[in-house]
């Protein structure tokens, strides 16, 4: 259940837009922490003017991002079917989304190996392009995901996913259909001295 | 023109860099972690489908500031051929000055097809001199052209030789970042070259080789380069490529190696038609039949004649 909403948000162009975000997660739910949202403009057109389309878009990809990494890390229901994930990406790269499972989601073998996941630090800067009439085009989520996996051997590991998802939106959904996403996990501790991986 | 839509449909543009898989290392039980599960990095994107080379006619306009671009001299025209298979492209500049077919008439310098038809009129034109048909084209001017390397936060290109520029910057051999006024001054210079228009055209393609190298440097630092470059472009260039197919391009552009782009300038002999100099351009022309066969050229197969050296 959502707890809060506040107001954050900054200018366009030297600052962001205003989007509303959401408050600490209820068990199930999970929401990036939004750095902010910023436009590219390919028309002429005064960046306050932009501010509620960008707004609007913003909040659109923040959805798609928040229901991504729920999908693809925090929901342990999703970890034996990671479609619901891979239904957020378009086209030829939800097929490829499904290659790039390992680095894309916990991993296929994720309800296996972990109990729980705890996201720990997580940020997502969005910017859109706008077309020469001013409408959101493309969109970019830049995001940093860091969670705590804990495995069922008494370990944990520092889970680390980081990059750039491009969208467009698709029968009103924002949908990924580019993406340059870098993985790099880390054990955190270990249960006994006498631990060795599963 | 041939309006072809070339699909946004992705191929495996990018491949995977990197591991392709998480990796599980035991580590002594002491160490902190404990685990080295790994590094590991995926990537895709949306690419020119096919094997077919794309080609984009890329013009600068002489138009002074309060007049349409259309309405001005061309005085930098180039086709760009990209082929997205083979990951190479080529830069062929045709001098200003070469005495061609004008496609509204008549037989003039072909830098007069702007103004007496517009881009059509200079897109036809070319396409009959070539053989090449062309995908789009990319049109921008002066103040345009500064604009963009101003926004961009300037020029990073390597020149190659030194010269005095026509409002007297020296211009010294060796990696220079240029403003946009520079820039504009770099592109414009003739006279003082060695090879006059040939040499300024020559400067051109180098001009395009280096914004494609930083545009790609920039893009491979940070994804959101793209949606700058892209913005900055659209504001000064008047195109007819589609914004999704300009994302389409700038993808499958920034997977091209810089090294891997041909710059070279079709050759002809100079000569008189009416009294004024022109340039006569063989025919046929093995530089636009290579570039038409498949959208690039070899540096190995491109003739002395149009070899760099101006």
């Amino acid at each position: 259940m959502v707890a809060l909403l506040a107001i954050g948000g900054f200018l366009l162009f030297g600052g962001d837009v205003p989007l509303i975000d959401e408050g600490p997660d209820a068990p199930g739910e999970f929401s990036f922490e939004l750095k902010g949202v910023k436009a590219s403009a390919t028309s002429h057109t005064p960046p306050d003017q932009l501010r509620d389309t960008v707004r609007e878009t913003g909040t659109g990809v923040k959805a798609t991002m928040d229901e991504l990494y729920l999908r693809a890390f925090v929901d342990t229901g999703s970890w034996d079917d990671y479609s619901a994930a891979y239904a957020l990406f378009d086209g030829p790269a939800a097929a490829r989304a499904e290659r790039d499972a390992e680095i894309l989601t916990l991993g296929p073998d994720a309800g296996e190996v972990y109990d729980e996941l705890v996201p720990t630090s997580n940020t997502l800067k969005i910017a859109v392009l706008t077309d020469r009439k001013d409408a959101p085009t493309t969109a970019m989520a830049e995001v940093r995901f860091l969670a705590e996996a804990r495995r069922k051997d008494g370990t944990s590991t520092q889970i680390s996913s980081s990059g750039a998802f491009f969208l467009r939106q698709v029968d009103g959904v924002w949908k990924v259909f580019a993406y340059r996403v870098d993985r790099d996990d880390q054990a955190a501790e270990q249960a006994s001295p006498s631990g060795s991986p599963s | 023109m041939r309006r072809r839509l070339v699909g946004v449909v992705a191929s495996l543009a990018a491949g995977i860099a990197g591991l392709g898989a998480a990796t599980l290392q035991a580590t002594p039980a002491a160490s902190v972690p404990l685990l080295q599960i790994g590094d590991a990095h995926a990537e895709f994107a949306p690419s020119l489908r096919g094997n077919r080379p794309i080609y984009i006619l890329i013009l600068g306009s002489d138009s002074r500031p309060g007049t349409p671009l259309e309405r001005g001299l061309c005085d930098s025209i180039h086709i760009l051929g990209i082929n997205p298979k083979a990951k190479r492209a080529t830069i062929l500049g045709i001098p200003r000055d070469s005495y061609v077919p004008i496609a509204t008439g008549g037989t003039n310098k072909i830098n007069s097809a702007l103004p007496q038809g517009g881009p059509k009129g200079m897109i036809d034109t070319v396409e009959d001199l070539t053989g090449i048909t062309l995908d789009y084209y990319m049109l921008t001017g002066f103040e345009g052209f500064r604009r963009i390397f101003d926004a961009l936060g300037g020029l990073q290109i390597d020149i190659p030789y030194p010269f005095e520029g026509h409002e007297f910057t020296p211009f010294e051999k060796g990696r220079r970042t240029l403003t946009g006024a520079e820039a504009l001054e770099y592109s414009r210079t003739r006279k003082s070259l060695s090879q006059g228009d040939f040499a300024r055209s020559m400067n051109h393609g180098r001009v395009m080789q280096a914004a494609f190298a930083q545009f790609r440097a920039e893009f491979q630092k940070d994804p959101s380069a793209l949606f700058r470059w892209i913005a900055i472009g659209s504001r000064n260039v008047t195109t007819d490529v589609p914004l999704s197919e300009l994302l389409t391009l700038a993808f499958s552009s920034s997977e091209i190696n810089p090294k891997r782009i041909t710059n070279l300038v079709a050759v002809g002999s100079i000569g008189t038609a009416g009294g004024i100099s022109v340039v006569n351009l063989p025919s046929p022309n093995p530089s636009f039949e290579d570039l038409a066969a498949d959208g690039y050229i070899l540096p190995q197969d491109i003739s002395a004649a149009n070899a760099p050296s101006g």
